[in-house]
This record gives structure tokens, C-alpha cells and sequence, in this order.
């Protein structure tokens, strides 16, 4: 048997596919137990967003220029840093309580990659492989990236991008008129209810998206994608595939991505950047905001934009490589 | 009526998730799970979802707002909300009833053995091992009180770092593993794979780290059973390059250890 980070030995690979249950659960609770206190982080700070920050404060705050504020939004999670699993309820009430949503996806993408906790990470992980290089770029370009989504999403209308109930939500924001006032206390107790809804409806998503990693995570022999890994274009879309199926946390994803020794350093970047942004447990938690078919198109753009840009990328490095 | 059937729903859902979480946490059995360092997220999230289901059981008529619904102010039917419990118990105690807390040699397999360590997740860090200390008579494990004993992954370093060899090269040691039968690098087929799993996060992200084992006699133990083999380590090049080779004095069944996963 091969490892997956070896060329392909003489042996060849007897089976693509072969499904363990024992195997399964295992992979199923530890992703479970390791992203649910951050989807509870980010499900509390929906419930205290929603009673006790003022509707349009975020409108305010941010710039008149919608592309300037897309453009701080991406650089929000510097100063807020959120993870994936939390980040989705938090955009939800913070589009509730008037964010623009060009500005929320900016947000929602960059967070997870553009903070400080990812950049230490990943300049740890590729001790004696340029850190710092790979560390400005996996930020910079989840940025670039995100800052495009939002972008573009700014040209999209609402109806078009988010489910009906959250559109309801953005139409009409909650703010603290909305919500009927009330003391501190009686607002703490809503902020409660909230809360634990969007605790157990995000979880929903959250466990069906397990589900489907768990399996993906111990049934598919990795061994397939090892021939890919000498072409550049084909190791950096088949570890973006990589990245979407083992739903890895943007804290800790660094060190696996160190470990893909015959991956050339672009691929490693693009599952860096991708992985945070689309995985399998993200797709079933973005589809309790967006509509279908604006989670597909965005899926397809943010796997075609960071393909592209990194593979583009594989020229600065050799140009770069050659300056004495 | 059907408010306090929700009520009681939500609540008994909480504390459902933060039972398993305590209880994961307060057995040592998180460890099958998650690296030490994200055990204390899951205790406190186990310890704050029994608060809040303590809290939503004793709530005013506000906390009702989106307790057991997708949109603030409406509430799932009662249909919605059962069909809601069902996905959020049903597959975590049954997962949890057929987890093991260690892999087959199917995802074993799936993976891949990791036998450098420049293919481990972490390994360009060169961490300082974990090497015992010099011994050199017969016997003597060659550890001493103040180190940790060594590990497979301190093989891999030392197969990479030959100046790291001297304390391990030509002394008796001890591991425990898992046993994997080697079908490469086994032309006599008197060799076998001794496995440990490494995670970086969790047991999703786990690596099959592992070395060859070379004995007399290929011991009569299934496909990841745990096993303790005693012998000497040697750096041969195979393959075109430096591999560990335990050269087994002994191999025995054994319990596994308390922690399975290698950190």
C-alpha cells in the first residue's frame, strides 16, 4: 500500500471506494465535536446581535462606496476573528440588522482565512518552507477572493441570492424597535431563544454535513489523487477536492496541507484557501441561507477563481525562485 | 400546551448533546476524538449547552422566540420539531454506540502509511523528538524517568536526521502499535507494518504512521490489534531511501494504551 503522498508504486489500487460504519462514526463525532462549540460561539453571538445591536448601526459604520465597504468587510476578520462553523449564523443576524450582503459574503468567506490565528498556524506549519511566503499569500488571496465574491455579489439582487425567510429577515431588519424593546433582562432572555433556535438549526445542516465529509473522509481511497500531483493545474484542483471532503478547521488545516510533500506549494495554497470557504458541512450550512442555485454558482466561481489564481501563481514562483 | 411540549423538546435535545459532551470529557474518551487541545472547547460547550437547557425549561414566554424554530417568532410545527429531535439525537448516539475510538484497517488503508516524516501533518516543524536516552547494554530500554519513552514517529525523524540515530541505533526499545501486515518492502515475507495513528485537530485529520517490523515469526493477530514488540531499530536504505527497521527480539498482544492517537 502506498501513501497517498508518494508517487504511485507498483501495486496498483484495488478499490475507490469501501465504507467502515466503525470508521464512519468515528470521523462523524470528532468533526462534529471539534466544530460545535464554534457553531454555540457563533449562535450566542447571533442571539446578542439580534436584541442589542441597533438596526443600521452596521450601515452607518460602513462607507458610502458599497465596494469599500466589501472591501473592509473582507478585512473584518483581522479585528472579529470567526471560523467557519460560526460565521454563518453570525452574517445571518448581521444581515438582519442591516449589513449589505455583498458585504456579509466578504465577511463570511475572508474571516475563517484573514485572521490572526490562521497566519500564525500556517507560518508554523510550513517551518522550512518559506512561511512567510506561503502565509501572505494564503491571506492575501483568501481576501482577493472574498473581496471578489462580494463583489459581484453586489450586482446580484437579494431575491436572487438568499432563501425567501432570510430575505424577510433583511427586508424588514430587527432591530431594537423591532425587537419591542424591553429591559436588559427581557432582552438577554430573547437573546436566549434565538439563540438556541439558530443552535439547533444550524446543527441540522451542520450533522447532515458531517455525515457526508465522515464518509468522503475514511471510504475514498486518497490514493486517487496521488498521480495528479505532478501536473500543476491537476494537484491543485484535486487538493481543492481534497479540501471540500475532509472539512478540515482553517486553524489546524495548514499542517496536513505542510505534509502533501510532492504537492507543489500553489496546490497547497489553493486547499488553503478553498477548504474554509466550501466544504461538504459548509454547503448544507449555506443552504440554510442561500438560494440553491446562488450557493451553486458561488461554489463553481470560488473553485474556478482560486484554481485559476493559484495555478497563474506557479508563475511568480518560478520566476521568483530563479532570483538569486 | 404545544409551546411547553416545545419547550420540553428543545430542552431535552440540550441536554442530550451536553450529556455526551460531559460525559466524553469527564471518561477521557474525548481523546478518541479530539487533540487535547480542543477537548476544553467541547467540555465548556457540553457544560453551556446544559445551562441553556436548564434555562429554556425555567424561560419567560420571550425566550419562546425561535426556540424551536428556523425564523425568529415562528415556531416549527410539531411535525418539524420531531423530525428535528430525530436528526439531532438519532445519529449522534448511534454513531457514539458504534464508534470504537480508534480506526479500522480500512481507513487505515483508505489513507495511506505515513513512513517519513516530512509527510506528516507538522512534520516541517522538526520538533525536537522525544529520544531516549544512551544505553547500550542488552535489556535496557534505553529510557530514563525524565523523558517520555520514545515513539514510532521518533523513528521516522531519526530515519530523516542521521545525527539523531545515536541514542536509538543499537539499543533496546519498546513500542506499542497497531499491526498491519506489510504486502511492500517484504520480499522474505517476514515483515509487518506496526501502526500509530497522529492527528492534528481530530481523528478526521489522522495519519497512519508507521514502521516495518522484521521478525523470526509473524505473530497470529488480526489487522489492527494492538501489539508490543520489543527489539532494535536500524535505518537500512530501501527503496532508495533511509527507512526504520525494527528487528523484533518480541511480539505480544497487548491493551491499548490510554491515548490511541499520538499528538
Amino acid at each position: 500500500m502506498q501513501t497517498p503522498l508518494e508517487p504511485a508504486g507498483p501495486e496498483p489500487m484495488d478499490w475507490v471506494f469501501r465504507f467502515e460504519f466503525a470508521d464512519f462514526s468515528l470521523s462523524f463525532l470528532s468533526i462534529l465535536f471539534e466544530g460545535l462549540p464554534f457553531l454555540l460561539l457563533g449562535t450566542v453571538l447571533s442571539g446578542l446581535i439580534d436584541q442589542f445591536l441597533p438596526a443600521r448601526l452596521m450601515t452607518r459604520l460602513l462607507p458610502r462606496n458599497a465596494y469599500a465597504g466589501v472591501a473592509i468587510s473582507g478585512a473584518l476578520g483581522a479585528v472579529f476573528p470567526m471560523c467557519e462553523c460560526g460565521v454563518v449564523p453570525v452574517i445571518r443576524r448581521l444581515m438582519g440588522k442591516g449589513l449589505p450582503v455583498s458585504n456579509a459574503i466578504a465577511y463570511m468567506l475572508a474571516a475563517p482565512i484573514v485572521n490572526p490565528i490562521v497566519a500564525i498556524s500556517t507560518y508554523a506549519a510550513f517551518q522550512g518552507q518559506d512561511p512567510l511566503r506561503m502565509t501572505v499569500l494564503r491571506l492575501g488571496i483568501g481576501y482577493l477572493v472574498a473581496v471578489i465574491v462580494g463583489a459581484v455579489v453586489h450586482r446580484i439582487s437579494i431575491g436572487a441570492v438568499l432563501r425567501p425567510a432570510v430575505v424577510a429577515e433583511v427586508v424588514q431588519p430587527r432591530g431594537l424597535d423591532a425587537a419591542a424593546g424591553g429591559g436588559v433582562v427581557t432582552r438577554l432572555w430573547r437573546a436566549l431563544g434565538i439563540a438556541v433556535g439558530d443552535f439547533l438549526n444550524m446543527t441540522i445542516y451542520f450533522v447532515l454535513g458531517c455525515a457526508a465529509a465522515a464518509v468522503f473522509n475514511t471510504a475514498v481511497n486518497q490514493e486517487v489523487i496521488v498521480p495528479l500531483a505532478f501536473n500543476d493545474s491537476l494537484a491543485t484542483i484535486s487538493l481543492m477536492a481534497l479540501a471540500g471532503i475532509l472539512c478540515l478547521c482553517s486553524t489546524s488545516d495548514a499542517f496536513v496541507a505542510a505534509s502533501f510533500v510532492i504537492f507543489p506549494q500553489v496546490a497547497k495554497i489553493a486547499f488553503m484557501v478553498f477548504g474554509p470557504m466550501v466544504d461538504l458541512k459548509l454547503l448544507f450550512m449555506y443552504s440554510s441561507v442561500f438560494r440553491p442555485k446562488f450557493l451553486a454558482g458561488m461554489v463553481v466561481g470560488l473553485f474556478v477563481l482560486i484554481a485559476l489564481i493559484c495555478i497563474r501563481l506557479n508563475v511568480i514562483f518560478t520566476f521568483s525562485d530563479q532570483i538569486p | 400546551m404545544i409551546a411547553l411540549a416545545h419547550r420540553l423538546l428543545t430542552a431535552g435535545i440540550l441536554t442530550v448533546w451536553a450529556s455526551v459532551l460531559c460525559f466524553l470529557s469527564f471518561t477521557g474518551r474525548m481523546s478518541s476524538y479530539l487533540h487535547p487541545a480542543f477537548q476544553p472547547y467541547a467540555l465548556a460547550c457540553g457544560v453551556v449547552l446544559g445551562v441553556l437547557a436548564i434555562l429554556i425549561l425555567f424561560s419567560p414566554e420571550e425566550a419562546e422566540v425561535g426556540a424551536s424554530g428556523c425564523e425568529p417568532g415562528k415556531p416549527r410545527s410539531t411535525i418539524g420539531s420531531l423530525i428535528v429531535a430525530f436528526i439531532l439525537v438519532v445519529p449522534l448516539l448511534v454513531t457514539l454506540a458504534f464508534s470504537k475510538g480508534e480506526f479500522t484497517a480500512t481507513a487505515v488503508l483508505n489513507r495511506g502509511f505515513v513512513e517519513s516524516f516530512d509527510q506528516l501533518a507538522g512534520g516541517a516543524r522538526m520538533v525536537e523528538p522525544s529520544l531516549p536516552a544512551e544505553a547500550s547494554q542488552p535489556g535496557d530500554l534505553g529510557l530514563v524517568e525524565d523523558l517520555p519513552p520514545p515513539e514510532i514517529i521518533d523513528l521516522l525523524y531519526a530515519a530523516q536526521l542521521p545525527e539523531m540515530r545515536e541514542g536509538i541505533e543499537n539499543v533496546d526499545l519498546e513500542f506499542i502499535g497497531q499491526f498491519m501486515p506489510a504486502t511492500e518492502l517484504n520480499p522474505k515475507g517476514n515483515r509487518f507494518r506496526l501502526v500509530r495513528m497522529m492527528i492534528m485537530c481530530c481523528a478526521a485529520d489522522a495519519q497512519p504512521v508507521s514502521v516495518l517490523v522484521e521478525t523470526p515469526a509473524l505473530p497470529d493477530v488480526g489487522e489492527m490489534e494492538w501489539i508490543k514488540v520489543r527489539g532494535r531499530a536500524s535505518f537500512p536504505i530501501e527503496d532508495g531511501q533511509a527507512r526504520p527497521l525494527l528487528t523484533a527480539e518480541s511480539v505480544e498482544k497487548t491493551d491499548p494504551p490510554k491515548e490511541v492517537f499520538l499528538y
